[in-house]
This record gives C-alpha cells, sequence and structure tokens, in this order.
C-alpha cells in the first residue's frame, strides 16, 4: 500500500490532494454545531436560493472555512521556508517567536488603536512577527550555523517573554479580554471583509514562495553550494524572510498564535513527495489547508454546541511530530 | 595568459590577514594543489578564489575581470565548487540533486531542456552514479555521496573545478577513486581542477601543479619534484621528511618523517 502510494507521480499526487481538499471542505461545511444538508451546502456555494440553513452557511460557516483554509495553506508554507532557510527541521513560526512577536504588537493594538482597521492590525502583525524572528535569529546567528536546538530554545525564551509582556500590558491596561477574544477564539467569527484584507496576502507570499523554490531548494543544500551555484545568499534570504513575515503574520492576524501547524505540514508531505521546494511549497499549502479544515471541524464537533480551541487541537496532534523529531536529534523525519 | 589568476590578494582584516599579498597564476587544463599546514590559509585561499567569502584587497581575475564585479549566475557557469564535507536537504535525490548543477542556467519557473538533461545524465555516468539516482543523499555511502556531489559539480558544465579537501571522511580506496576521477576529468575533458588536499602524497601523485602555502603566504610552487623536497616540507609543515619514489608512478614521495627537533 505505502509502495504503491510512492509510486505515484507528481500529478496524481495533486489529484488526490485536491480530491481529499475538496471532500474535507464539503464536509467542513456540512458539520457543526448545526448540520446541514449536504444540497444546502450547493445551494450556498453555487445559487441565490436563501434558507436558514444557507445564510448560515454564507455568513458563518463558508467564511470560517474560507479563513481556515488560508490560515492552514500560509502557516504551513511558512514553516516550509523557515526549514529550508534555516535548515532546521523544527523551524515553525510559533516556535521561533514569529507568532509571540506578532500576538504583542496585536495586543498594543487593541490596547491603543481599538479601532484600527484591518489593514493597520495586518500590518501591526506584520511587524510584530518581523520583530519577534530578529530577537531570535539575532539570538542564535552569532554563529554561522546555529544548532537546531540552540534556535528553538532561544524561540522558546523569546515567545514566552513576549507572551508575558503581552499579557501584562492586557491586565495593566485592563484589556486581557479584548485580547484573548481576538486570539483565542481562532476561526470563530470570521468575516468576510477580514478576508478579503487578509487573503491577497497570503495569496501574494504563496505565489511569491513559489517563484523562489528553486532558489529555496539551493539554500536548504548548503551555504557555500549555493554561493557555488550563482545564488544572492543575502538577497534570497531577505526576500523568503519577508514571505514568512507576511504569511504568518497574516495568519496570526486572523486566528492568533498556532504552533506546530507549520512544523508538521511540511513533514508530511517531505514523507509524500520529496525534499524538493518546488514541490513541497505547492503540497504543504495544499495539505495545510485540508488539516487546518479538519482541526476547525473537530473543534466545532468534538463538543458541541461548545468550541473546542482549535490551537489546542493542533498542539495535540503537532506535539508527538516534535518529539520525534528531537528523538532524531534535529534530523528529520 | 592563463584565465585565472589572483594579484597581491589579501583576505582578512586587522594585522594578521590570514592570506596575505598573494599572487598566484592558476595553469589552464592542469591539476594544482593547494597544501599547507592547518591555518596556513590554503582554505581561506580556496574560499577567496571562489567569492565564497570576500577578500580585503588585491584581485582574483577570471578570463580578465575580477570576480567580484562579475555577476555570480555567471561565474557559476565558468566555475564550480565542491565546499569541504558539503551537507544538508539529504533527503533529496541523487537525480534531484544533480538536476540542481543547471541551476546556474535556469530562470525562476524554467524547467530543464534537453540539453540539461543530456548534462545531467552524462554526469551521473561519469561519477558512476546512476545506479542509485532514485535513492535519497542520506541513504548512500560517503564514497558514494562524495560522488553525488562531484556529479552536481560537473552538471555545472565549467571549464574550472574547485573542490576543498574532496577526501576527508573518506576511506583509502574511496579517497583513491575520487582523486582517479578527477584525473580522468583532467586528462579526457581538459578540465582545470584546483583543489585542497591534506595528504601530501596524493598532492604528488595526482597533481602537475602544487602551491604551498605557510601562514597565508607561498612558500613554493612548482611540479611535485619541486615542491616534495626536504626543504620545503621543513618550512611549510615543519617536519624533518624522507623523500622517495612512488615505485608505480615515478612521482616523488614522502616515505616517512620525524618532528623537527629545536626551534626553527
Amino acid at each position: 500500500m505505502l509502495a504503491t502510494f510512492k509510486d505515484l507521480s507528481i500529478k496524481q499526487h495533486l489529484l488526490l490532494g485536491i480530491s481529499i481538499f475538496t471532500v474535507m471542505f464539503f464536509v467542513a461545511l456540512r458539520l457543526g454545531a448545526k448540520d446541514v444538508d449536504i444540497a444546502d451546502v450547493f445551494f450556498a456555494l453555487f445559487t441565490d436560493q436563501k434558507n436558514e440553513a444557507v445564510l448560515v452557511l454564507r455568513d458563518i460557516r463558508i467564511p470560517r472555512e474560507v479563513g481556515a483554509v488560508f490560515v492552514g495553506a500560509g502557516m504551513s508554507v511558512a514553516g516550509a521556508i523557515m526549514q529550508g532557510m534555516t535548515r532546521n527541521p523544527l523551524a515553525d513560526p510559533g516556535l521561533l517567536g514569529l507568532s509571540a512577536g506578532a500576538y504583542l504588537t496585536l495586543s498594543l493594538s487593541v490596547i491603543f488603536i481599538p479601532s484600527a482597521s484591518m489593514l493597520l492590525t495586518l500590518v501591526i502583525c506584520f511587524i510584530g512577527a518581523a520583530l519577534g524572528a530578529l530577537l531570535v535569529f539575532g539570538l542564535t546567528m552569532a554563529k554561522k550555523q546555529p544548532s537546531v536546538f540552540r534556535m528553538v530554545l532561544a524561540g522558546a525564551s523569546i515567545s514566552t517573554l513576549l507572551y508575558a509582556v503581552s499579557d501584562g500590558l492586557g491586565i495593566y491596561f485592563n484589556r486581557s479580554k479584548d485580547i484573548a477574544s481576538w486570539t483565542a477564539g481562532g476561526l470563530i467569527g470570521t468575516q468576510w471583509t477580514q478576508l478579503w484584507t487578509i487573503a491577497p496576502f497570503i495569496i501574494l507570499g504563496i505565489v511569491v514562495a513559489m517563484l523562489f523554490a528553486k532558489q529555496l531548494t539551493v539554500l536548504s543544500l548548503n551555504e557555500d553550494v549555493a554561493i557555488g551555484l550563482g545564488q544572492h545568499v543575502t538577497r534570497t534570504k531577505i526576500i523568503l524572510f519577508i514571505i514568512v513575515i507576511i504569511l504568518s503574520g497574516a495568519a496570526v492576524a486572523l486566528v492568533g498564535n498556532m504552533t506546530f501547524l507549520g512544523l508538521m505540514v511540511p513533514h508530511i508531505v517531505r514523507g509524500i513527495i520529496g525534499h524538493d521546494y518546488r514541490y513541497i511549497l505547492p503540497f504543504s499549502a495544499l495539505y495545510g489547508a485540508i488539516f487546518m479544515l479538519f482541526a476547525d471541524t473537530l473543534g466545532r464537533t468534538l463538543n458541541a454546541p461548545f468550541e473546542t480551541p482549535v490551537a489546542a487541537i493542533i498542539a495535540i496532534i503537532g506535539l508527538p511530530f516534535f518529539l520525534i523529531i528531537v528523538r532524531r536529534g534535529g534530523q528529520g523525519l | 595568459m592563463a584565465r585565472l589568476y589572483t594579484d597581491q590578494l589579501a583576505v582578512g582584516y586587522g594585522a594578521s590577514p590570514i592570506v596575505k599579498d598573494l599572487t598566484l597564476t592558476i595553469p589552464d587544463k592542469q591539476v594544482t594543489t593547494i597544501i599547507g599546514a592547518n591555518g596556513s590559509g590554503k582554505s581561506t585561499l580556496l574560499k577567496a578564489m571562489t567569492r565564497l567569502i570576500p577578500y580585503t584587497s588585491g584581485h582574483v581575475c577570471l578570463d580578465g575581470q575580477a570576480i567580484q564585479t562579475e555577476p555570480t549566475k555567471k561565474l557559476a557557469q565558468k566555475m564550480a565548487i565542491l565546499p569541504q564535507a558539503p551537507e544538508g536537504s539529504e533527503g533529496l535525490t541523487v537525480y534531484e540533486l544533480v538536476s540542481y548543477g543547471r541551476f546556474p542556467y535556469q530562470s525562476a519557473l524554467g524547467r530543464l531542456s534537453p540539453h540539461d538533461y543530456d548534462v545531467v545524465n552524462w554526469a551521473l555516468d561519469v561519477t558512476q552514479v546512476s545506479a542509485f539516482k532514485d535513492r535519497a543523499i542520506d541513504s548512500l555511502s560517503g564514497g558514494q555521496r562524495q560522488r553525488v556531489w562531484i556529479a552536481m559539480a560537473l552538471a555545472q558544465e565549467t571549464d574550472i573545478i574547485f573542490l576543498d579537501e574532496p577526501t576527508t571522511y573518506l576511506d583509502m580506496a574511496h579517497q583513491l577513486e575520487v582523486l582517479t576521477l578527477l584525473e580522468k576529468l583532467n586528462q579526457e575533458e581538459g578540465r582545470t581542477i584546483i583543489m585542497v588536499l591534506h595528504d601530501i602524497n596524493q598532492a604528488a601523485r595526482f597533481s602537475d601543479y602544487i602551491v604551498a602555502l605557510k601562514d597565508g603566504v607561498i612558500t613554493k610552487t612548482g611540479t611535485p619534484e619541486d615542491i616534495l623536497t626536504k626543504d620545503v616540507l621543513k618550512a611549510v609543515f615543519h617536519i624533518d621528511a624522507v623523500i622517495g619514489k612512488d615505485p608505480t608512478n615515478n612521482k616523488p614521495m614522502c616515505l616517512t618523517y620525524n618532528l623537527l627537533k629545536g626551534d626553527n
């Protein structure tokens, strides 16, 4: 079974992935606190017919699941890029300080600019993600090739600090509840207007990432090899860094912190499709979207009508991946 | 006029740069080996000549142009570099990795052309790694892996190939395998090979031209016969060497050696 699965061509894998995605998308729309007919799902998507179920779908569930698709794809591509750039299989926006940085600036914006537009919030998250990443890399990049674990330790300590400062500010200014409702809610209350602001950035990020996929593979080999092959290493790194900031900042702006998603999905994808980033990136986007749809559906149905936080579900599924990679001495799966 | 030379090259800042005022001409279509003790600057010289590290003054010139002013991609079509013990992204298959040797010729979304495929397949054949082209790099032995990296450098289709200690971590048979492959590439394809080697007997056996380096300065350059002498080895490695001849090929070799006594 596994052998035949491995023998599939890239096109067959793509077809399989898109099929799984389509099924998962419909399942995600059908299931929830209120199950709806598959017919209503079709009505909501493809007609302008109206009934109660269709309205629920159009205003609440479809934007929510579209959000899941973009967050899942964006975070997973960001994780894959980070793993290639740093040659660290444990790299993940949540683990290396990007999410925490975005959370801090997001908290500041909730406190000081409560009326901030979605676009402004997004830019604020980009700045925060960049800040978090620069702090972590600043701590570790003194060495040319910092060890896998040194980087993760720096990420963990910087993240803890940034979260503590954010929470401290929330308590001091008595705005903890507002901050929590933004970040702990996952995809709850995702609106079309938010998506119209955030999705273009994620699409842009993924498209530009695809243009740099070959560069990323070369960079992931070894820096000296990359220079020898004629790559502008610094320029490539800066562009990839900006893509990572945009993708993970956008994800945090939409759902708050989400650790392990960007770690786990690229590793699963490598097992399916190999180690060339020309394939890792698009398949990470695809399977990241599928995985996020799955996790959010689980979150809505496990204990309906109450929500189970999707970040917790992802952490529970993702942690074993982290531990397996650590056990292998940071050598990847 | 040789294609590649350095002119008063200096690498490293401060009072004691790693490479100092180094003027060296690399003979075309020959095998040149840089030898020297640990910290002599041999690896640094190789890296500076291949733009892996910047140099502080002087020039490295290829085809009459300083390499610092030449577009890096264009340079990658003229010279390939195999760094010391390369590793990373070991999950790639042999074929995928060697295909990336065509990177300097490709655009962002470009696919491999028929000529690219020909070059990649030739590189796989000549290094004898075709048999496992679909296997992951990390499933190979050290010797196979090194041949794969050389195949990647060959796929770059350059006249000049640099190698930084290509025999490190290999056992004796695999060391010889790599060196005879390079010799063959030089003799049959006319490639210019420039490498750093630790083993002076290997340097003598496989090189046309040897550069002996000490403290970032050239002690002597010349044929193996010029370099493998008691005096040069004393100056470069601080050893008292006994020089003989390799009975199989008549090249000079260091039969044995002792540490020098005293403070010279």
